[in-house]
């Protein structure tokens, strides 16, 4: 489904990515771990298709297409999704509308029908109940005046209505409490199956107990420096990054 | 200065004073007005208040009085509104609904039963002021009787139709002690005609009383339009007004209120979208000039094309008029890289107790938001006109008149060429 080859990136001359190698399969869950600032934010964001990165070499193919062949919409349209790290606030913009237009555009783009807003707030309710948000959410403005763990689940919310090819979790599980953090799983897991594929960026172990990925990736200065199974984040949990990251020096 | 074309505009005064025969007092005022406008001619930029607006346009075109045309077209008047017409500066009875009453009362100066004086002592201290005097064309003297509460707006349309047409106004809105009124002045104008409006508002709330004033400029996109509102309040008299700018090649308002006595309370919002090559100035003045009176200040302007903005806001604080409340804020969103705002706050303050916020951004629309939009499948110019009309949204807040309120976002959002399902994002 995702196929990143010798992924070279940087931002005003600065190198970020050097030479990412990744492969996700339909059906697939790969966890991300790694240092602040090692890129996994800037990979996401290659990933949905934000303007201002440099890809100096390297590959993405997606479905059997060039990625950067994509804007950003198309990708959406296609499958992609981001739930972004520090979701945006956007006053005036109301929730419930924007997500319907989301749906929406994407079903127009898929030549699928549209929905009206009837079956839309039907479709929405359903969700919310089982995020636990409250209703008053849809009638906000995206995101403005959202806890941090609100706008997370609102991340959440939209994934869940647009049930994505290709999840890509920004470090959704940072800054939930307990009882979101199993909610947010438990989503997740219900969009899980053989044809569906997650990328999940994430600092802590405890997620990965609620969603059992397939792969675990270590990403160390914009390249990913190991790869194993859940007991690699257990392993890290313990010993934190610091080995890994001399083994890498080492075999250099 | 400007020089105007003399022999012309004596031409056009004359026609416009054989109007007023039964009111010689005005047509003497007249006379006046137009001496001091040939002596003085229009501003040029190097006048300080002028300084961003050039109405050396305004000469390369030699505008006449025009009658009022036979019918309107392309407009549509609300049916079951309270309206005054006037089209190419004259009253129109046959189109105007409002009727005189206990409450109400109207009169024109064109009518040649006019047995009340309006105030016409500060006609010639400005030169929008002097210019419209000179040339003047009719007038409204509208007023709220005492303890009067109306409820239902009345609309004043102003209609332009003819090409390389004049029109010039002056009217005197009146809310007597205890009375309370929505007032809505539309300028409107056909296509894209080339013609000159001016027109002057005098605004007076008596004791107690309570206006909202509305003013909302659709000119043709090729009009000028220079206004002059000038409202004052008396004790304890509230003013909300709210002022939208969609039309004109060039407009300019001077916007002035006078807090005079305690109690006194105004509150200023103001939207201005100007796209292509519009020149929209607007230039307020808040005078505080007794102690306990309070204002709020809110303009917002969106600025895409070659457009060009100018918002200048002074607050003046007399000396000894303490416990006062200013707030001024003006918010821009610059569209394109080739628009321009100059924006302004001025504070006079000659009093202590006072306590006065003001503040200017000029932004552009948030990428991350652009971003955002757009990674949940929403095209790039939809997502830019949606949060664009989330930035003006928060004006239409405190419109309290639901009726008035949607028109009014219908009004921006076409401004904005939101199309039916971007709407539905909002
Ligand atoms: N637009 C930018 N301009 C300059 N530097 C950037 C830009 N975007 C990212 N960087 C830098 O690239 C590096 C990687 O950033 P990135 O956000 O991808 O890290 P991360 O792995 O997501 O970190 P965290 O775990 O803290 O979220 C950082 O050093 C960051 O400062
Ligand atoms: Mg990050």
């Amino acid at each position: 489904m995702l196929e990143i080859n010798d992924l070279h990136v940087s931002v005003e001359d600065k190198q970020i990515l050097n030479g990412i190698n990744l492969t996700v399969n339909p059906g697939e869950v790969h966890a991300i771990m790694g240092p602040n600032g090692s890129g996994k934010s800037t990979l996401s964001n290659v990933l949905a298709g934000r303007s201002g990165y440099d890809t100096t070499t390297g590959r993405i193919q997606y479905q059997q297409q060039d990625l950067f062949e994509l804007s950003p919409e198309e990708r959406a349209h296609q499958g992609i999704f981001l739930a972004f790290q520090y979701p945006v606030e956007i006053p005036g913009v109301n929730n419930i509308y924007l997500l319907k237009a989301a749906v929406n555009a994407k079903r127009k783009a898929n030549d699928e029908q549209e929905v009206d807003a009837y079956e839309f707030l039907e479709l929405a309710k359903d969700k919310i109940k089982k995020l636990g948000i409250d209703k008053s959410f849809l009638y906000r403005d995206v995101n403005a005046g959202f806890s941090g763990g609100e706008k997370k689940r609102n991340e959440i919310l939209q994934m869940m209505l647009l049930e994505p090819t290709l999840g890509i979790l920004d470090e959704t599980d940072s800054g939930l409490d307990i009882d979101a953090l199993k909610i947010v799983a438990g989503g997740v897991n219900q969009l899980r199956n053989k044809d569906r594929s997650f990328i999940l960026i994430t600092h802590y172990q405890r997620l990965l107990d609620y969603i059992k990925p397939d792969f675990v990736h270590v990403l160390a200065n914009g390249k990913i420096i190991k790869s194993g199974d859940y007991s690699l984040a257990l392993e890290l949990e313990k010993t934190g990054y610091g080995w890994i990251e001399k083994m890498e020096k080492v075999s250099q | 200065m400007i020089a105007l074309n003399e022999s012309h505009y004596r031409e056009q005064a004359h026609l416009a004073q054989a109007k007023q025969e039964s009111l010689p007092w005005l047509m003497t005022l007249q006379q006046e007005a137009l001496e001091q406008l040939l002596a003085q001619g229009l501003p040029n930029t190097r006048v300080e208040d002028w300084k961003y607006t050039n109405l050396k346009p305004l000469t390369k075109k030699l505008f006449t009085i025009q009658p009022a045309s036979e019918q309107l077209s392309n407009i549509t008047l609300p049916a079951n509104a309270q309206t005054l017409v006037f089209n190419n500066g004259h009253f129109q009875q046959s189109l105007s609904s409002l009727e005189n009453t206990k409450s109400i009362s109207y009169h024109v100066l064109s009518q040649d039963t006019l047995d009340i004086k309006p105030d016409f002592t500060h006609e010639l201290d400005d030169i929008v002021a002097t210019l419209n005097t000179a040339l003047l064309t009719d007038g409204l003297i509208l007023t709220i009787k005492e303890n009067s509460i109306i409820d239902t707006p009345i609309h004043i349309y102003h209609i332009n139709t003819a090409e390389q047409g004049m029109s010039h106004l002056n009217h005197h809105i009146i809310l007597e002690k205890n009375s309370e009124a929505t007032i809505v002045e539309h300028h409107l104008g056909d296509n894209d005609n080339n013609y000159l409006s001016t027109i002057i508002t005098n605004v007076h709330c008596f004791d107690n009383a309570k206006l909202k004033h509305y003013k909302i400029q659709c000119e043709s996109m090729q009009a000028y339009h220079l206004a002059s509102v000038r409202s004052r309040l008396r004790r304890d008299s509230q003013l909300q007004q709210f002022k939208f700018d969609f039309g004109s090649r060039l407009a300019r308002t001077n916007n002035s209120v006078s807090l005079e006595q305690t109690g006194a309370y105004c509150q200023l919002s103001g939207l201005y979208i100007t796209r292509k090559q519009q020149h929209i100035d607007n230039h307020t003045m808040i005078d505080h000039q007794v102690a306990n009176t309070n204002s709020d200040e809110f303009y917002k302007g969106i600025i895409d094309d070659r457009s060009r903005a100018v918002f200048n806001g002074s607050v003046i604080v007399r000396k000894d008029a303490q416990k006062i409340n200013a707030c001024q804020s003006n918010k821009n969103l610059l569209l394109s890289e080739h628009a321009e705002i100059d924006t302004k706050p001025q504070l006079e303050i000659y009093a202590d107790d006072v306590k006065c916020t003001h503040g200017a951004t000029v932004g552009q629309l948030d990428e991350d938001a652009l971003f955002f939009l757009s990674t949940r499948g929403i095209d790039k110019e939809t997502a830019r006109n949606v949060l664009t009309f989330g930035f003006a949204k928060d004006i239409l807040q405190s419109i309290s008149h639901e009726e008035l309120r949607l028109n009014l976002e219908q009004l921006i959002l076409a401004q904005l060429h939101l199309e039916h399902e971007q709407q539905e994002l909002l």
